[in-house]
């Protein structure tokens, strides 16, 4: 086995001695890499881009969904948000005075910045007075 | 210096250009020798060079680790064999074929005669015909192990052979080579 290694090492010399260790096409290759390189880049970019706009919008809606949860304490139930819409327009409608200078818009724009059972109890009570 | 790992993924995962250069430079010789080995020519060779280069870019993810010399033999055997099925020849890896003694028998200038191989197996050339007459499997596991170091385990499985397949294709090749080069004569040359 010694010998063989003996061999193959005598072999490795011979077929690397004539060999130039400058790289045939070096400046082909190089292009070639930079060429991939920017390739790879724009697909990068490109993924980027398209995981950015669902991402900004799940955030979006966690944070929405956070400011909610803490203000409310649970999320409004639709049926309650349809109800209390329905009573401001009947208040506004049929019933002038039963809120008087609260127009509807303000209590609208009231309801979305204030909590939400805050909003509920001052429409219930506005309509009742 | 920077590992042969480290430039090549320093490429793969950043675009580092300057990281492949390196890599290339560094690989230049053993490569180039490698394909001399398996193909007929030097301008095959070169070609062959880079176009290994080539798959080693846009195959920028295909590294799992592990020896990049070893990787870089396997692609570039690849190449060399697509090169040779590209000019309607192929590379067998039945060890008498490919090549073997006819090719040997019919080579009188490239291959010395028992009086003239101690001065002749000296010479790069010389060397490098032996190499090209051996039979393909023998050579590409020679080549394979001297030339791209790899494991008899790792050139078992890029040949897709049994391991003692390998070990004695690379017995065939040592002993081959060992009659062509004059035996130990051209050993002490080299030595």
């Amino acid at each position: 086995m010694h010998e063989d290694w003996k061999l193959t090492a005598f072999v490795k010399d011979r077929l690397e001695e004539d060999v130039s260790d400058t790289p045939p096409h070096l400046q082909d290759i190089e292009r070639a890499a930079v060429s991939a390189s920017f390739a790879l880049a724009a697909a990068s970019r490109s993924r980027r881009r398209t995981w950015g706009i669902p991402l900004v919008a799940a955030s979006l809606a966690v944070v929405f969904g956070s400011f909610v949860a803490l203000n409310t304490g649970r999320s409004p139930e639709p049926e309650q948000t349809v109800a209390c819409v329905i009573d401001l327009l009947c208040a506004s409608d049929g019933n002038a005075d039963g809120i008087e200078a609260d127009s509807v818009a303000e209590k609208l724009l009231a309801w979305q910045d204030a909590p939400y059972e805050h909003a509920i109890a001052g429409l219930v009570a506005n309509k009742v007075n | 210096m920077k590992e042969d790992c480290e430039l090549l993924l320093s490429y793969t995962r950043r675009g580092d250009v300057p990281s492949l250069s390196a890599l290339v430079r560094r690989h230049a010789v053993w490569m180039q020798a490698f394909l001399r080995g398996l193909l007929p020519t030097v301008a095959d060779a070169e070609d062959a060079f880079q176009e290994t280069w080539i798959r080693v870019i846009k195959a920028a993810g295909s590294y799992r680790g592990g020896s990049v010399k070893a990787y870089l033999a396997t692609v570039a055997r690849s190449a060399a064999i697509d090169r040779l099925r590209r000019q309607g020849r192929t590379i067998s890896l039945d060890a008498d074929e490919g090549g073997g003694a006819s090719a040997l028998e019919d080579m009188p200038s490239a291959v010395p005669t028992p009086g003239e191989r101690f001065e002749s197996a000296a010479t790069a050339e010389e060397v490098q015909n032996a190499v090209r007459t051996l039979p393909d499997g023998p050579r590409q596991v020679l080549l394979m192990r001297i030339e791209g170091e790899m494991s008899f385990k790792e050139i078992a499985t890029e040949l897709d052979v049994p391991i003692g397949t390998a070990l004695t294709w690379m017995r065939t090749a040592t002993m081959k080579l060992r009659r062509l080069l004059g035996g130990e004569e051209c050993m002490k040359t080299g030595n």
